[in-house]
């Protein structure tokens, strides 16, 4: 299923530099924590779209992205 | 201080659990961003009602993780900010701000829009910014 392939791609680089720094530099079994996390949701979110027969709509993901806070 | 999280209210993490495609698609940029959601726990009380619909709701929460307690620092919050409203309906709706506020940079999605940035307004030096979506189970107010 594309939704299960596209969540389980690898976070990109800024991604994980940011979990990295808001758990704090030195915490690394924090941020691994958060980074296990992420897995698990990336991972749940696939089940829980193929269960709904969800497919990712590049419109959807263009209308999100465009509402989606300019801060982050 | 926590980290930012996507954080759902009664109706977006019902919206979830009935796979509505808004709130899927929100928590897939969510997820590919690195931002865990989370779901204030008084609105779990709020969404499940002992039915068979819970198992849809119990689905679109990841982790126990994702499910945010209520400290008596929030719930004070909450209480204030629900007094500030006027409003003795937006109990749940002030808990759900209260938590955004102990979690900065994070993001309200809510099928209430309206509501939750009223609420928001009374914090205006926090920004938290509120996103909007349609449908899922109705939530009741309480």
């Amino acid at each position: 299923m594309a939704a299960k392939e596209k969540l389980s791609i690898s976070f990109a680089p800024d991604v994980v530099a940011r979990v990295r720094h808001e758990a704090g530099e030195g915490h690394v079994s924090e941020w691994l924590e958060v980074a296990a996390l992420l897995r698990l949701q990336a991972t749940s979110l696939a089940r829980l779209m193929e269960s709904h027969g969800v497919k990712l709509s590049q419109k959807l993901l263009a209308e999100v992205e465009a509402e989606w806070p300019q801060s982050d | 201080m926590a980290a930012k999280r996507l954080i759902l209210d009664g109706g977006a993490l019902a919206a979830l659990g009935a796979g509505d495609p808004r709130a899927c698609h929100w928590a897939y940029v969510a997820t590919l961003r690195g931002i865990l959601l989370g779901i204030p726990a008084p609105v779990l009380a709020e969404t499940l009602d002992g039915g068979a619909g819970d198992a849809a709701i119990g689905a679109a929460i990841p982790s126990h993780d994702a499910v945010l307690p209520t400290t008596r620092e929030i719930a004070e919050e909450a209480g204030a900010l629900r007094a500030r409203s006027k409003r003795d309906d937006a109990t749940v709706d002030a808990l759900v701000i209260a938590t955004a506020l102990q979690h900065p940079g994070s993001l309200v999605l809510t099928t209430d829009p309206k509501e939750l940035r009223l609420l928001a307004a009374l914090r205006p030096e926090a920004a938290i910014a509120i996103a909007g979506i349609e449908g899922g189970r109705k939530k009741q107010r309480r």
